[in-house]
């Protein structure tokens, strides 16, 4: 898209980064720690973050060189240019690269509030591009008070701290993001044409397909757009369940969100029973967003 | 932090090379001349298409139909998002349109669409039902 005119934006986080984009772009997920962005399926630009143990601030400069250099980007340090200038209110310690070609150009920066290195590469083919990424990373943030948020394609998530992502993948028509949270594992999917599925299969099948196993409670409402699925086993089953070396307790639920043609479902599972507050939280943080 | 896992290269950096990426997604799909499609009443598609066999297969053939060289061939029915892709397979519309396209009439977002799509029409050339121009 190559109008002049600056667009909507959205807010896209991921893993513990939030940014920004206008609503057109496309944000795609290549690693844990890596989001491209992409405008008419070109690249845009891209970042890459990791947390860092421990930063010594007098070697920064030598030290984000060595690692721009491996990036293998043919570019040198130069001024942060007066658009990205925000970006050095955000972060403590940030260096600025610039090549002959600008799809060389981008930094790294790092913050000293959750120690996290955040690398970007700006692959902008228009001025307008150019200015809507400096828009974008100005708006880039790593950390959040209020637990973690995740935003990405239509859905938003917002997870306690104590919530690692473990796996994820985006197939045509389901997304799974998982989760682990103590000795506990969850798991958050995503399905479109809900139309279409629940005219192939009953909202109770989608839900005991996704979890993957066997002798769940299962029930749904009257309303026929929420089902809740559980195992709550007797002792003599839970050790049956951990001698397989399987969580015996599972909390499971889909359900449709009115106007929305999408399935959202959770499966948490643990090796104790789930507290009911919790399974509410998931629930109501789950939403699709447009 | 482990600053090498940060910076290596996986092989999902692929895309971040805009040049590969645009000349794949600007590729031109067109349908096999060796191929007949017939479009049914509930709108799928049913593709027939020539079996590739070796000739010691084709010999073997031969003798089971009294010495007859038979034209074998093998039925595909796509289903309807299938059929959907194929009938935009003009020779003209390249895989970025196709894509583009298919997002909204199927309910599904950009990247989903890519993948659907690419995924079938890889499995199409695979099968040598469409050139890639």
């Amino acid at each position: 898209m190559n109008n002049t005119a600056p667009s909507r934006l959205r807010p896209i986080a991921w893993n513990g980064i939030r940014l920004n984009v206008p609503n057109h772009w496309e944000a795609i997920v290549s690693a844990p720690g890596h989001l491209i962005f992409e405008d008419d399926f070109n690249p845009v630009f891209h970042i890459r973050w990791s947390h860092l143990s421990e930063l010594r601030p007098h070697k920064w400069q030598q030290q984000s060189d060595s690692w721009w250099e491996k990036l293998g980007v043919n570019s040198s340090p130069a001024t942060l240019p007066v658009e990205l200038k925000p970006l050095a209110d955000t972060f403590t310690h940030l260096r600025y690269y610039k090549g002959k070609d600008p799809l060389a150009n981008g930094g790294i920066c790092y913050c000293d509030s959750c120690h996290t290195l955040i690398l970007f590469q700006q692959l902008n083919h228009t001025n307008l591009q150019e200015q809507e990424t400096a828009k974008a990373l100005n708006s880039l943030s790593c950390h959040d008070l209020d637990g973690s948020l995740w935003q990405i394609q239509d859905i938003s998530l917002r997870l306690p701290e104590d919530h690692f992502l473990k796996d994820y993948s985006f197939k045509a028509g389901l997304t799974r993001i998982s989760f682990t949270a103590g000795s506990s594992n969850l798991q958050f999917c995503r399905l479109s044409q809900a139309k279409s599925r629940l005219a192939a299969q009953p909202l109770p099948q989608i839900l005991q397909t996704l979890a993957g196993v066997k002798g769940l409670n299962l029930s749904i409402d009257s309303t026929n757009t929420v089902c809740t699925g559980q195992r709550t086993p007797s002792v003599a089953r839970q050790l049956l369940y951990r001698m397989r070396k399987e969580k015996p307790f599972i909390q499971a639920k889909i359900w449709r969100p009115p106007e929305y043609d999408r399935l959202l479902a959770y499966i948490a599972s643990s090796p104790h029973p789930l507290a009911p507050t919790d399974l509410i939280s998931y629930y109501e943080n789950f939403k699709i967003v447009e | 932090m482990k600053i090498s896992k940060l910076l290596s290269k996986n092989k999902a950096d692929k895309p971040v090379h805009p040049v590969t990426r645009t000349e794949s997604l600007a590729c031109i799909p067109e349908k096999s001349s060796a191929v007949e499609w017939s479009q049914q009443d509930n709108g799928e598609i049913i593709i027939e298409y020539p079996l590739q066999l070796k000739p010691f297969f084709i010999s073997l053939s031969k003798r089971f139909n009294k010495g007859v060289e038979q034209k074998l061939s093998k039925k595909l029915q796509l289903d309807a998002i299938g059929s959907r892709v194929w009938l935009m397979i003009d020779g003209t519309t390249d895989v970025k349109t196709i894509i583009k396209e298919m997002a909204p009439a199927t309910d599904l977002s950009l990247q989903e669409a890519e993948i659907s799509v690419t995924t079938f029409l890889r499995e199409l050339g695979r099968r040598g039902l469409i050139l890639l121009k």
